[in-house]
């Protein structure tokens, strides 16, 4: 896995970044649709031990 | 106003089992009212949909990955100077407690795109940025 994820920031850096942001929003963003599409990780605590569980799944 | 979003914001938004679901549905609806630009980083869209796919498998980690498309949210790929910064301030904390390179990466996009504010719940982001969440 470590190995996979190497690549592909390996691959991603080859790329330049396509445009710098705007500063207002120039489309409508719904983040909310997220929300509202949100599944069941049966965990609680994911977003704040993100980072736990992000470096474990990459053992 | 630009705002960065983090994996844990969105992991908050993803999963309704989160303690936090409901204070970042809260937070988004709020600033869904004003003109601001969510972006996140093709390194933020790799931390989410590996974690799924870890936790729940191919099907989840597609459907998360599609619904980021479908947010409309704005998405900036890293570059060599973004990902060379990001270990320069790896490398300057004091702590190996503190942020660790893929929170640099992110740090280092935001600096790079002069972003000052980021959803987040990793406190970590605090002694650096204006964190919201």
């Amino acid at each position: 896995m470590n190995k996979n994820l190497s690549e592909y920031i390996r691959m991603v850096l080859e790329e330049k970044l396509y445009s710098k942001p705007v500063k207002t929003a120039k489309k409508k963003v719904r983040l909310s649709i997220i929300a509202k599409n949100a599944i069941s990780f049966g965990k609680k605590d994911l977003a704040r031990n993100f980072d736990k569980y992000f470096e474990a799944s990459l053992k | 106003m630009t705002v960065f979003v983090d994996s844990s914001f969105l992991f908050a938004l993803f999963n309704d089992d989160d303690e936090f679901y409901q204070r970042a549905v809260k937070t988004v609806e709020k600033l869904e009212k004003k003109t601001i630009c969510f972006l996140i980083s093709n390194i933020v869209v790799a931390e989410v949909v590996n974690l799924t796919f870890r936790l729940k498998g191919a099907v989840a980690s597609q459907k998360i990955f599609s619904l980021i498309g479908k947010s409309g949210i704005e998405k900036v790929f890293i570059n060599q100077e973004v990902y060379n910064q990001a270990y320069k301030l790896l490398f300057a904390q004091k702590s190996k407690k503190g942020l660790n390179f893929f929170d640099c990466l992110h740090l280092s996009t935001m600096k790079h795109l002069n972003i000052e504010r980021i959803l987040t719940f990793d406190q970590a982001f605090k002694k650096e940025v204006k964190v919201i969440g």
